[in-house]
């Protein structure tokens, strides 16, 4: 048994790790100190982390916040693997990644507040009476982008304005943030893209130009033929479309990707598209289709269910999509103990724990065992082996009880259940006894076992489990998750591994990108 | 019942400004009795027809030794913008007793007594009174018997046994048990720092501290989070009543759609989650949510069962 301390090192690159279980909702500054500290410090990791994560990463924060350090940084080959990934990214995201380096300033203008105590009207006029005052929001590095970086993006306008097909649709979808791209760096444009971003007279072949048609078309048919035949984005298209009739409907729903369909599945159903057998077949080809799709969001399935009452058949379709996405990101394949804690002071963390235990049951593929535990051990009885399925099995469960986290292990001692890797979900704030490392001690010498320990900890955890392991000898891995369901995913490709050191080894043996010449 | 006439706020509010220069509050109990009457009233459980949903039980757990003397003002004035907002900020009538805990320290430092009980009521002026009449005094040492206060509060006060429970301990001393930068050893009372979050768990108090002093920062903020609860400095008291009225929200916001859960599942306790939402016309998730909130407060069970330890 091999006891490991933790170093220096190692705790940076947890910490990166933890902080790719975040979701900083566009608000990267959160993220850029540590993201500097780390290419600092471990810049041959770092850059492998990156192109690793552009390929298995969910949460799009992340990704730019990697581009961004890597066009900075100063160590050799950090500023092409940055670029090439940026090639990679949708126009918007690229806007994203000049604005942090350039900085952006936004001005609002805020009126006092009302007093404490003031009624509505009164504290609206006052408010009226008072002048607006202009409020300087700053975003951003303030820096000047490095000449590579325009000559990057130049390229990558260029490659865009040569395929015209490619150049109108990205103008459809993100039309400002193409124009930012071509003001920002004094980009001069194609005459072709000139006259579609500046001139607003796009030529008559283009899909700019099918736009006005749709905006002009009169009949149901005519709008429907526009859509298809130039592939007009549902949302694009609904801004002109006055009356979104069937033939309209099934005509945006055939051009809709998998993931525009989830997202759009309670705006669908308002607009009647589920009463429709003809349109409801063709939203649940297209959910089909997002099971393997490799641009579906995981878990926006489910956010989709909870927006939309759905029919009972659509929401087993969705749960689908949700597993099969789940699954996609990893599998574990060993046997596993996933032990829940269900105690009083999980209250605001029981449903985001009951949310990972049923992604990692869901994920596994070997024996496993699974209780959610307070001071007694609760089996929890496995009702199928996709996603679904285990968040019903974990439905009963709520926050209740002391904490005592050793006696699942206790239970598993008993009934000589021998696993290779045990996933603990807890706020270790463990106050009753079994012990948790004391009965992790007792396990491995009754059966005896050597198996992995990773904790994953819940917003505002204590890491005294770890900290107890750790002062016992024992191996363990710790993530500390504090994002949101846009997050949840990336934890699979943490806990997938057998250990932490796997998972490194993956990571510094991933291939880097090269960046493309023109 | 809802008020009679008046805006509860305004009426609270005025009277809570008689009584901000604490002195002896000056106490309009004829006034709360018709105004305030729906979120704390005279009469327990007027406001919701004594049902358990709405129930909610806050305790205020406070140190009066001798060293609270400049504090106690400012505890004061906590509790009682606490209290405000908990019987005024609230959208949906919730069914609200308050009761305090005092207390000191043991002997020899303290002779006076080391805990004292003020039962739960929902009569807002005899909460005041209480609340004015707290007195620092006393104490000896650094260490209070803040655990001792914590025992007393779950062991020795009434809670109603769905009510929603909140317990807010004010102080500015460390209790016994506490060194460093870690709990060590035992209060005199016996308790730990385990043990009593364990009780207050099984309890399902959630316990919220606010700290009055830096030294009470690491301390009060480990049992707050042992408990599921948070800690505050002073300076943080708005942060603490946003929790509190978080909390609230989160428990109280859908009462409607849990008294429609509780009937349902009355009626038909073998339904499935997906067969009430089915019934019901809702997001299974929002009903799995009902449930929980129900059965966490012991309101039925769906507790799956628990295997025997030994």
């Amino acid at each position: 048994m091999t006891a490991r301390r933790s170093n220096p090192e190692q705790d940076l690159r947890l910490a990166l790790f933890n902080s790719l279980l975040t979701t900083p909702h566009r608000e990267l500054a959160k993220i850029w100190p540590l993201h500097q500290e780390m290419v600092a410090k471990d810049p041959r990791f770092y850059v492998r982390l990156a192109a690793w994560y552009a390929d298995h990463g969910d949460v799009r924060d992340h990704k730019e916040m990697f581009i961004i350090t890597l066009v900075l940084s100063d160590f050799e080959g950090h500023r092409d693997v940055g670029l090439a990934l940026l090639r990679a990214l949708p126009p918007y995201e690229v806007v994203r990644v000049l604005d942090f380096i350039s900085g952006r300033k936004k001005t609002k203008k805020v009126r006092p507040e009302a007093e404490k105590g003031q009624r509505r009207k009164k504290a609206a006029e006052a408010a009226a009476a008072e002048p607006a005052t202009a409020q300087v929001e700053e975003f951003g590095l303030f820096r000047n982008p490095p000449r590579a970086l325009k000559t990057e993006i130049t390229r990558y306008l260029r490659e865009r304005e040569a395929d015209a097909e490619w150049f109108d649709g990205s103008v459809l979808v993100a039309r400002k943030a193409i124009k930012r791209l071509y003001a920002l760096l004094h980009v001069k444009p194609g005459e072709r893209a000139q006259r579609i971003l500046f001139d607003e007279n796009p030529p008559e072949d283009s899909r700019l130009a099918a736009m006005k048609k749709l905006a002009k078309a009169s009949t149901p048919v005519e709008q429907a033929r526009e859509i298809i035949a130039n592939r007009i984005p549902y949302r694009v298209a609904v801004t002109v479309v006055q009356q979104l009739t069937p033939t309209v409907l099934l005509a945006l729903i055939e051009v809709m990707s998998p993931q525009e369909v989830i997202n759009n599945l309670a705006a669908l159903k308002r607009r009647g598209a589920m009463e429709n057998a003809d349109l409801k077949s063709l939203i649940e080809q297209k959910l089909e289709a997002a099971k393997t799709s490799t641009r579906v969001s995981a878990f926006k399935a489910e956010e989709a269910m909870k927006a939309a009452n759905l029919s009972a058949d659509l929401r087993a379709k969705l749960e689908a999509v949700a597993d099969a996405q789940v699954k996609a990101k990893g599998r574990i394949t060993q046997p596993t103990a996933l032990l829940i804690d269900k105690s009083s002071s999980m209250e605001l963390a029981i449903e985001l724990g009951k949310r990972i235990g049923a992604m990692i049951s869901a994920i596994c593929e070997k024996e496993l065992y699974v209780y959610a535990f307070d001071t007694m051990v609760y089996p929890i009885e496995r009702g199928g082996n996709d996603l679904a399925s285990w968040e019903k099995s974990l439905r009963g469960i709520q926050a209740g009880g002391a904490t005592s986290c050793g006696v699942a292990l206790d239970y598993m001692t008993r009934k000589r259940q021998y696993v290779e890797q045990i996933i603990v979900i807890s706020d270790e704030e463990e106050n009753t006894p079994p012990l948790f490392v004391e009965e992790l001690k007792k396990y491995r010498e009754a059966l005896p076992a050597d198996p992995n320990v990773c904790f994953v900890r819940t917003p505002n955890a204590r890491d005294h489990l770890e900290e107890q392991c750790r002062k016992a000898g024992l191996a363990c891995d710790a993530f500390q998750f504090t994002g949101d369901y846009y997050a949840l995913p990336n934890l699979v490709s943490l806990v997938s591994r057998p250990s932490k050191l796997e998972l490194l080894m993956e990571i510094m043996d991933y291939a880097l990108p090269a960046r493309k010449s023109a | 019942m809802r008020c009679q006439r008046g805006n509860p706020r305004k009426a609270l509010t005025s009277s809570m400004r008689d009584r901000t220069a604490f002195g002896r509050p000056v106490v309009h109990s004829k006034q709360y009795q018709v105004t305030i009457m729906g979120w704390f009233s005279k009469k327990s459980t007027n406001a919701t027809g004594g049902d358990p949903l709405a129930h909610l039980d806050v305790a205020f757990i406070v140190d009066t030794t001798g060293s609270m003397g400049p504090f106690i003002d400012s505890a004061r004035q906590h509790m009682v913008a606490m209290l405000e907002r908990l019987t005024c900020g609230s959208t949906t009538p919730i069914d609200l007793r308050t009761g305090v805990v005092e207390y000191r320290d043991h002997p020899p430092q303290e002779m006076s007594f080391v805990t004292r009980e003020y039962e739960f009521s929902n009569e807002l002026d005899k909460v005041q009174k209480v609340i004015a009449e707290l007195n620092a005094d006393g104490g000896g040492d650094v260490p209070e018997a803040v655990l001792d206060g914590l025992h007393s509060s779950s062991r020795k006060l009434e809670w109603r046994p769905h009510s929603r429970r909140m317990a807010v301990l004010i102080g500015d001393a460390p209790p016994h048990g506490w060194r460093g930068q870690a709990p060590h050893g035992a209060c005199g009372c016996g308790e730990t720092f385990n043990t009593i979050t364990a009780a207050l768990e099984q309890e399902r108090i959630v316990l919220s501290a606010l700290g009055l002093t830096p030294v009470v920062d690491q301390p009060f903020g480990w049992l707050a989070r042992a408990t599921g609860g948070a800690y505050f400095a002073a300076y943080q008291g708005q942060d603490a009543m946003s929790a509190l009225e978080t909390v609230l929200a989160r428990e109280f916001a859908d009462l409607d759609f849990d008294r429609r859960v509780r009937e349902r599942h009355q009626s038909n306790p073998e339904a499935s989650v997906d067969e009430m939402a089915a019934a019901l016309d809702s997001p299974p998730g929002r009903v799995a949510a009902s449930l929980n909130r129900l059965s966490r407060r012991a309101l039925f069970t769906v507790e799956p069962v628990a295997l025997p330890v030994h």
